[in-house]
């Protein structure tokens, strides 16, 4: 279970988050959705450590956490980018092993099983040499789903997951994410895509707008 | 052609070259790991060190080579600071190229997304294996036809030790030139120079191409 407790977040004057309260239960997805600059990302920021929190607390299965801070905390909640962020110098396979081999110390061998597993769960097991630039967008993102999940996150959260594809693809993400709610992982999709959010049935909470600051989930 | 001519001359010609690849090899090995290091101190909070390192770069891009020759073997003695010749050579040349690639490298650096540094974050990767293993080796695809044309200028650059009195390549070709009146030994000089950054050039496309493995 991931807590957000009085969570105060500002830019300068502007005021993001002012007691914010989420929690999100183990095995739930759940959908985050407001307008642009609502602080969508900015949330999904802090709970990944990429994003100072300002006052409050991070709990994860009632632990204090600190992702910005404490690098043993970092990759609890692993992140799939709006533009997937994949490291275009190294191959499929190798953007899957870095986080196992260097961060986690993983044996290669046993790292480069399990990554290959991983890749064939996503349908990807026939571009494991390739680099990111010869596939396709959806396919980009599985990659960057893959190299998420070879840390074994707690949850795994996506920022904007449809803005970087092209309408067909999002029916196939939206497939694979309920595929994975399913399984019994735990999701945060954060995301403006209303007709996305509807084909996958989150629950969902809003922020933005005159009460963001009160918002409690 | 007299060939026996060109022979004599050429013992004197091979060791010139022998001390201009001296130069040139010290120089770019020393020289590329200091203006990588200066390039990440330019971007670090700590703005003293940037305000320093910038006045470095400024003064080193802002004043002839030649000039930074001189003043570090002809006017540092003047305050009792001295360096023989090859030193002198070499700390004039480091310093000098060192801040050029720097600007390079800083450009290079500036040039790979913040995301990048944020996925490798959320991979737990340390900032050095964030460098080590992300950073730096899309910088050196980047900055490679930058710091290729740095590399040419550097072998001849080179020459300017002339004026130090050291038996560098063009230094031996103009001794000859001046002893036997002939243009002979200059034209082998230019041969030397263009065939060396030939091969240079060659060298640098190979790498490049090295790199095209991934855009």
């Amino acid at each position: 279970m991931l807590e957000m407790k009085n969570i105060n977040k500002a830019f300068g004057d502007r005021i993001i988050y002012q007691n914010f309260n989420l929690t999100i239960q183990d095995g739930e997805t759940l959908g985050i959705v407001g307008p642009s600059g609502a602080g969508k990302t900015t949330l999904l920021r802090m709970i990944t450590g990429l994003e100072p929190i300002d006052s409050g607390a991070l709990l994860l299965d009632g632990q204090p956490i600190d992702p910005y801070r404490n690098r043993a905390d970092a990759g609890k909640v692993g992140v799939v980018f709006q533009d997937f962020q994949l490291f275009p110098h190294l191959s499929v396979l190798a953007n899957v092993l870095v986080g196992p081999v260097y961060a986690q110390k993983t044996d290669r061998a046993a790292a480069t099983q399990a990554a290959t597993a991983l890749l064939d769960q996503l349908g990807l097991a026939d571009h494991a040499q390739d680099y990111p630039y010869q596939l396709s967008g959806g396919q980009q993102q599985r990659v960057a789903i893959a190299r998420a999940l070879a840390l074994k996150p707690a949850v795994l959260a996506y920022d904007e997951p449809t803005s970087a594809l092209d309408p067909a693809m999002t029916t196939d993400v939206a497939q694979l994410i309920k595929g994975f709610a399913t399984q019994g992982m735990t999701q945060l999709i954060v995301t403006h895509d209303m007709p996305f959010i509807d084909q996958i049935k989150p629950r969902v909470i809003t922020v933005g707008g005159k009460d963001n600051a009160q918002t409690t989930a | 052609m007299n060939w026996q001519y060109i022979g004599s001359i050429l013992p004197a010609l091979l060791s010139g070259t022998k001390i201009t690849l001296i130069i040139f090899l010290g120089t770019l090995v020393l020289s590329i790991p200091l203006g990588i290091l200066v390039s990440v101190g330019l971007r670090s909070r700590f703005k003293p060190l940037v305000w320093l390192l910038d006045g470095y770069v400024w003064l080193m891009r802002g004043t002839p080579l030649l000039l930074q020759l001189i003043f570090i073997f002809y006017g540092l003695p003047v305050i009792a600071i001295y360096f023989d010749r090859m030193s002198a050579v070499f700390l004039a040349f480091v310093l000098n190229y060192a801040a050029y690639f720097a600007e390079i490298f800083r450009g290079g650096l500036q040039a790979i997304p913040q995301g990048q540094y944020d996925a490798a974050k959320v991979l737990k990767l340390t900032p050095w294996e964030t460098f080590r293993l992300i950073v730096l080796p899309q910088v050196v695809k980047n900055v490679i036809p930058a710091v290729g044309n740095e590399v040419i200028n550097l072998i001849k650059d080179s020459s300017l030790v002339y004026v130090l009195g050291i038996g560098d390549l063009l230094r031996a070709g103009n001794i000859a030139s001046a002893r036997d009146v002939t243009l002979v030994p200059l034209v082998l000089v230019g041969i030397v120079y263009l065939t060396l950054t030939a091969l240079l050039t060659w060298g640098l496309r190979s790498l490049e191409k090295h790199y095209a493995y991934y855009r």
